[in-house]
């Protein structure tokens, strides 16, 4: 079983995984770094044990995914996993909020893929090795525990659509801090026993 | 005998004085406040009826000073006014009650304050975790707003953050999985970068709540534990902590022995503890 070159990744390999086993599990720790520095301040900085807990989360979210979508392709009698069954099984895992962007994109791949010819489309020959034996255990954890997730954000909704919404949040923060002096002055109103406090007031804030 | 002489004719003009004013012009109480007015008349003992006049004047004087409310109509204009003078203490009553209404209102802002102070702790870190909560969301919004302006500027599909050699790879680890097409492969990569900024970011929130700069795996373990999206790592996590450190002990005492100068914290333990039982 050859490993094919990484002509796609314009980063350096990961050099703290020689062996080839544990190349092949997750993805090159460099590129996962350089996107993590995207979320953070320019002065933070990440502990290597962070990179890598990101980096072996983000081989499980893979497997997560694909392990849903073949579920479903199974189930529907078929045997190529395509882009709506991926945007589907991340929709179902509680990853609504990417599948947006994705949509936009996979429509603009697939005008293009149109306009080429149809040699583009044909999918890759599917390999007959398997090295993870113990992955099977792990992927069955994982169905059971994205049934559970699946549950659990069903009651989370409402959580989500405010995020996708793009607006500004100055306002959000005003009206919080207004409910608060609200609050404040219900207290008032109740006109219970007063306790010597020393701490200040943030009201303001 | 000449002091005596000069004194003498002093008195002859001011007994002239009054002589010279018509008595039939004047009410005998104005009479009397004329001759308050002049000191010098007080000083004319000859003249008996002067005597008695000044005499009355001088008690009435003091009648005015004394703090008694004196009927109006037994004065003439002149003497209320005179007695409206006399009476300050009833000018400044206004002040007074002034004065009085605001004690009163600094003595409701005190007792007040208390009171607001006892709910002061509970509303300050409501408000805190509220405002912390607010600006995660609004730069977790920002950095998707980034991205899918990056995602719909982007043309060339060959060019990803992240190999796709490596994604299939991973993908085909699943012996359900048979073919996958070549849109998937396209789209993943996006949805991987997605999902690193938002873990990231959660991390980094607790990160910021405990007053460090430095991402750390607790925080990643921490933002795992309190988001739902991230359930299913809850145990894989850990379980491929135990699986990584039986599988690669070299490796995982190479990291832990890097980790060290860079870390500067104990967080590193639990990685150095795995090798050494497998040795």
């Amino acid at each position: 079983m050859p490993d094919s070159d990484n002509d796609e990744s314009g980063g350096p390999s990961n050099a703290d995984f020689s062996s080839p086993r544990e190349q092949d599990r997750f993805l090159p720790i460099a590129n996962v770094s350089r996107i993590m520095k995207k979320a953070l301040p320019a002065n933070a900085k990440i502990s290597k044990d962070g990179k890598e807990t990101v980096q072996e989360c983000v081989s499980e979210f893979i497997s997560f995914i694909t392990g849903e979508a073949s579920d479903k392709c199974q189930r529907e009698k078929r045997k190529t996993i395509n882009g709506d069954d991926l945007l589907w099984a991340m929709t179902t895992l509680g990853f609504e909020d990417y599948v947006e962007p994705l949509k936009l994109y996979l429509h603009k791949f697939r005008e293009l893929e149109g306009d080429k010819a149809a040699a583009g489309s044909q999918p890759p020959p599917p390999p007959s090795s398997t090295h993870n034996g113990a992955g099977v255990p792990v992927g069955y954890g994982m169905y059971g525990a994205g049934g559970g997730s699946g549950m659990i954000m069903m009651m989370g909704q409402p959580m989500y659509p405010p995020a996708a919404s793009s607006g500004y949040s100055q306002q959000p923060p005003h009206h919080q801090m207004s409910m608060g002096g609200k609050g404040g002055a219900y207290g008032h109103c109740d006109g219970s026993s007063s306790s010597p406090s020393g701490l200040r007031r943030h009201d303001g804030l | 005998m000449d002091p005596s002489q000069s004194g003498t004719p002093s008195l002859f003009p001011v007994m002239d004085i009054p002589v010279a004013y018509p008595p039939a012009a004047y009410p005998p109480c104005e009479v009397a406040v004329a001759a308050a007015a002049y000191p010098r008349l007080l000083y004319a003992p000859p003249d008996a009826a002067a005597a008695q006049q000044a005499a009355a004047a001088q008690q009435q004087q003091q009648l005015l000073g004394a703090p008694v409310v004196c009927p109006p109509a037994a004065y003439p204009p002149g003497e209320v006014a005179v007695a409206a003078a006399a009476y300050p203490p009833q000018l400044y009553a206004p002040p007074d009650a002034a004065a009085a209404q605001q004690a009163t209102a600094a003595q409701q802002q005190l007792l007040g304050a208390p009171v607001r102070v006892a709910y002061a702790p509970p509303d300050a870190a409501a408000v805190q975790q509220a405002a912390a909560a607010q600006k995660h969301k609004h730069q977790l919004q920002m950095l998707w707003l980034e991205l899918r302006r990056e995602i719909e500027a982007t043309t060339d599909f060959k060019k990803h953050n992240i190999p796709l050699s490596r994604i299939k790879k991973i993908m085909r680890a699943d012996p359900d999985v048979c073919a996958i097409t070549a849109e998937v492969l396209v789209v993943f990569p996006w949805a991987c970068e997605m999902f690193i900024l938002e873990l990231t970011r959660h991390g980094w929130a607790h990160a910021e709540a405990n007053k460090r700069r430095m991402l750390q795996k607790s925080d990643i373990v921490a933002a795992i534990a309190r988001t739902d999206v991230f359930d299913f790592f809850r145990d894989t996590v850990l379980h491929d902590d135990a699986k990584e450190g039986a599988d690669a002990a070299p490796a995982a005492a190479a990291a832990a022995e890097k980790a060290h100068p860079a870390a500067g914290a104990p967080a590193t333990d639990p990685l150095a503890n795995y090798p050494m039982p497998q040795q």
